[in-house]
C-alpha cells in the first residue's frame, strides 16, 4: 500500500504539475479558499513525514473535549444541550477517513441523518486551533 | 499600494507529490513536509515561472483557472504566498 501511495499520481486530482501547466487545456474553476491561508496548508514535522498514510488515520472530535458537555445545532454550531432540533455531540472521534468519505456522500459510522448532518457541518466549521482542525485541513480536496 | 516581490525556491530543493486529494511537499532545507490543497500547488507552480508580485501571480494563474472575484482571489494569493514565504517555500525577493 505504501508503495502506491508514493506513486506520483498528478494527473489523478487534475492538478498540472509546474512544468506542464503551459499545456492545461481549459480554464476550470480554481477554489482559492479566501484570504486564510492556514486553510490550505498542514505542515508536518519530520518524524510523522515517514507516515504520510496516517493523514487518514487523525482524529476529528465531535465537539473538541472543552465543549463536549454542548450539542450540535444542525448547522454545526455549538449549542447548549437541549436546544431544540439540536443532537447530542458524538461517543466518539471520527478517522479522517471516515469524515473524508463522509464529505463524499456516506454517512458517518453510528449516526442517524441529523447527526450526519450536524456533526458534517460542525467538521466543515473547524477554525484552525480547533482539535480537529489539522486533520479536517488535510482533507480538504480540490474540486 | 506597492505590492512585494516573490520569487520561488529552487525547484532542486523541494519535492511535490500528489496524493490523492492533497498534495505532499517536501522541503529539502528544513526536512518538513507540507499537506497542501488547492491553491497551493497551482500557486508554487506559477511562482517557478518567475519572480513577481501577488498581481503577477493573479495573471499567471487567470490564464490557466477561473479565479472568480478578483479581489477576493487576490486577497487568497497574497495569504498564501506569505505563508509560503514564512516556511521557505518561496521568498520575498
Amino acid at each position: 500500500m505504501s508503495e502506491e501511495k508514493g506513486r506520483i499520481a498528478s494527473d489523478a486530482q487534475g492538478v498540472p504539475p509546474e512544468d506542464e501547466s503551459l499545456v492545461t487545456p481549459t480554464r476550470r474553476r480554481l477554489l482559492m479558499g479566501g484570504a486564510v491561508a492556514a486553510s490550505a496548508i498542514v505542515s508536518i514535522r519530520p518524524a510523522l513525514a515517514s507516515t504520510a498514510a496516517s493523514v487518514l488515520n487523525c482524529r476529528i472530535p465531535v465537539p473538541d473535549a472543552p465543549h463536549a458537555s454542548q450539542h450540535i445545532a444542525a448547522d454545526g454550531t455549538l449549542v447548549p444541550a437541549g436546544t431544540q432540533g439540536a443532537v447530542p455531540g458524538a461517543g466518539r472521534p471520527f478517522t479522517g477517513e471516515e469524515v473524508k468519505a463522509a464529505l463524499r456522500g456516506r454517512h458517518l459510522p453510528g449516526t442517524s441523518y441529523e447527526q450526519n448532518q450536524a456533526y458534517l457541518n460542525y467538521i466543515r466549521r473547524l477554525q484552525s486551533g480547533t482539535s480537529g482542525f489539522t486533520c479536517y485541513a488535510s482533507l480538504q480536496m480540490p474540486r | 499600494m506597492a505590492q512585494g516581490l516573490y520569487r520561488a525556491e529552487p525547484a532542486s530543493d523541494y519535492i511535490l507529490r500528489a496524493l490523492d486529494d492533497v498534495t505532499l511537499v517536501y522541503h529539502r532545507r528544513s526536512g518538513q513536509t507540507h499537506i497542501v490543497v488547492s491553491p497551493v500547488p497551482e500557486i508554487l507552480a506559477v511562482l517557478a515561472d518567475g519572480a513577481g508580485s501577488a498581481d503577477d501571480m493573479l495573471a499567471r494563474l487567470s490564464r490557466d483557472y477561473d479565479l472568480g472575484d478578483p479581489g477576493e482571489a487576490l486577497a487568497a494569493v497574497e495569504a498564501n504566498l506569505d505563508e509560503l514565504a514564512a516556511l521557505g517555500l518561496a521568498h520575498r525577493a
